[in-house]
């Protein structure tokens, strides 16, 4: 009797065991499984300028800086969660490779070693065992899914900061007091593909801004639906800065424009009545390659087995278009991120801007939109 | 008796040991790279792609199906399918008037522009090309597309468009509709002749 209750205490336990492998993560907001062990590029939460090392100079001391993106080594960045729960931050400049493995030789250090003041500054230096390289990741109270990077000689307390919020290139980065301002914030865009991440931002910030973008909600002439659908693209590292596609702040003057003289005083884009950041329009020529079809609003209806069936899902987007002349696909007029997915009724959950909506069916838009076009993306 | 006992303790470790593998090594996702940091060393992982998330919506849409079918649903048995979708709670219903309301009036009725251009195309003796290239639109399938027959739309108007003749109204008419097309799926000639028209 005493050998079978053995026998079945170790049955029970192995099952156990088993089922705490499978247990899901968490769907909460990011999380250092998602972040820990990956390269990123990391955007300032208000300049949209790239943490970056100074002319990729693999030397120790190089300074670390802020820059718009060049998509080179001296952006690329891998978080390497240590035991006590921070990181340490590897630069891909001067890493070397050798039987297929990739040695980091540099990292994010605080200058001084163990000096918590203000204004010390960050560099990169080779790896040691110092507090100087360590870095708590912590999100950021505003709940829109940046990062504040607390440094280890401040005992935590002060944060990686560009200097005096500035917007230029090689615009300083250093040890500062974490004022919960923007300038004091990170985003992690992912160097490689993450669509997890892309979801995770739109569900942060369907209903909320991020300083690194003009706030263009309300501006009746633009809307800001492109412009949250492209933070999201790129969160998902879909896509990075390339030509036409980039939005950078020049000033703190006009975050919410209300015109093209505002907006062309804070932001650089391309031209801003052709940029796809700032136009539904525009998004629509720029990702054309992506379109995979046009269907009404009312096919959507009563096609929706067949929608469901398209090879679109999560990290996909959807346009609302006006019916053009004879019969074509006219102007686009709103952009929508699909972030999931609802099973019941086989259709697909949008976040957007401009109104600030989550889950909203994409079934029920069509039914309310039966003569519009409904153009989707797959991205 | 004791060959029994070592039999079971062996066939016991293994389950241990092997199922987990096997399944952790299917739900393995590709590695990018070895990357060491001093003496840690870790596989970066592939975050999900666009090609697993729809692997995902038709792998979980057919548990889904499978599961309704078997028994009617109910809401602890769906929770343990797929919790995403039931846990969320409902945050927002679509408010057709608030959210259309923000969508920029486009001005004219597109049937009433297609008459108008039509009359225009009567004026200007170009009715018998219109009338067969808008046949042409339309015995074909109505997909949306920007086709062949619709550049010959398009050109005709430009066509019109260069008529000396033309009164303001008239030129209007065209411009808008020239604008609205420009946002069609055109080529970059024809797009290239209407920013020409249109700057």
């Amino acid at each position: 009797m005493k050998k079978i209750s053995k026998r079945i205490v170790l049955i029970v336990l192995i099952l156990l065991f088993n089922c705490f492998i499978f247990m899901k993560p968490s769907n909460a907001a990011i999380s250092h499984d998602m972040i820990k062990g990956k390269w990123f590029y990391i955007k300032n939460a208000f300049s949209g300028r790239y943490l970056d090392v100074y002319r990729g100079l693999p030397e120790e001391g190089t300074n670390v800086q802020q820059y718009e993106f060049n998509g080179g080594d001296s952006q690329k960045w891998i978080l390497f969660q240590q035991e006590d729960g921070t990181y340490k931050l590897g630069s891909m400049v001067g890493s070397t490779v050798n039987n297929g493995t990739r040695y980091i030789n540099y990292v994010l250090d605080v200058n001084g070693g163990d000096d918590g003041s203000n204004g010390v500054n960050l560099q990169l230096w080779s790896i040691n065992s110092s507090a100087a390289q360590k870095f708590q990741i912590r999100l950021s109270p505003k709940q829109n899914s940046t990062i504040v990077l607390k440094t280890g000689p401040s005992n935590y307390s002060k944060a990686a900061v560009v200097n005096d919020k500035s917007c230029s290139n090689e615009g300083n980065v250093f040890q500062w007091d974490y004022n919960q301002s923007s300038n004091d914030e990170w985003i992690l865009e992912p160097v490689y593909e993450n669509i997890s991440l892309g979801v995770e931002y739109a569900k942060a910030n369907y209903n909320k801004f991020v300083e690194a973008f003009p706030n263009l909600n309300d501006w009746s002439s633009a809307g800001d639906c492109a412009n949250f659908v492209s933070q999201c693209l790129i969160s998902s590292g879909k896509q990075h800065y390339n030509g036409n596609w980039k939005v950078y702040r020049k000033n703190e003057n006009y975050s919410k424009p209300m015109s093209v003289d505002q907006l062309n005083n804070t932001w650089e884009l391309c031209h801003p009545n052709t940029s796809p950041w700032i136009s539904a329009a525009e998004f629509k020529n720029f990702w054309k390659s992506n379109k995979y079809v046009a269907l009404k609003g009312s096919e959507i209806v009563e096609k929706n087995n067949e929608v469901w069936n398209y090879p679109i899902g999560i990290g996909d987007v959807v346009q609302l278009a006006e019916p053009g002349p004879f019969g074509t696909v006219g102007k686009a007029t709103h952009t929508m991120y699909i972030y999931d997915l609802d099973y019941t009724n086989k259709t697909y959950l949008l976040a957007y801007h401009t109104n600030c909506r989550i889950e909203i069916k994409l079934s029920d838009y069509g039914s309310a939109s039966e003569d519009k076009y409904f153009i989707f993306y797959d991205m | 008796m004791k060959k029994k006992k070592i039999i079971v303790s062996v066939i016991i470790i293994a389950l241990f040991v092997i199922v987990p593998i096997t399944i952790l090594a299917n739900s393995k996702k590709k590695v990018i790279e070895r990357v060491a940091l001093g003496s840690q060393v870790i596989e970066v992982e592939e975050g999900k792609t666009d090609e697993d998330m729809l692997k995902e919506k038709f792998e979980g849409d057919k548990i889904y199906r499978e599961k309704s079918e078997e028994k009617p649903l109910d809401i602890d048995t769906v929770n343990g399918i797929i919790p995403q979708v039931i846990d969320i709670p409902q945050k927002n219903t679509l408010d057709t008037n608030q959210d259309l309301a923000f969508i920029k009036d486009t001005g004219k009725d597109i049937k009433q522009t297609e008459k108008e251009l039509e009359e225009i195309a009567r004026k200007y003796d170009k009715i018998e090309s219109f009338n067969k290239i808008k046949d042409n639109i339309e015995k074909k399938e109505q997909t949306g597309e920007f086709t062949d027959e619709h550049k010959k739309m398009c050109e005709l108007f430009i066509s019109i468009y260069k008529n000396e003749n033309l009164i303001e109204n008239e030129q209007s008419l065209l411009r808008y509709y020239f604008e609205i097309t420009r946002f069609s799926d055109i080529d970059n000639e024809l797009l290239g002749e209407l920013n020409n028209i249109l700057k």
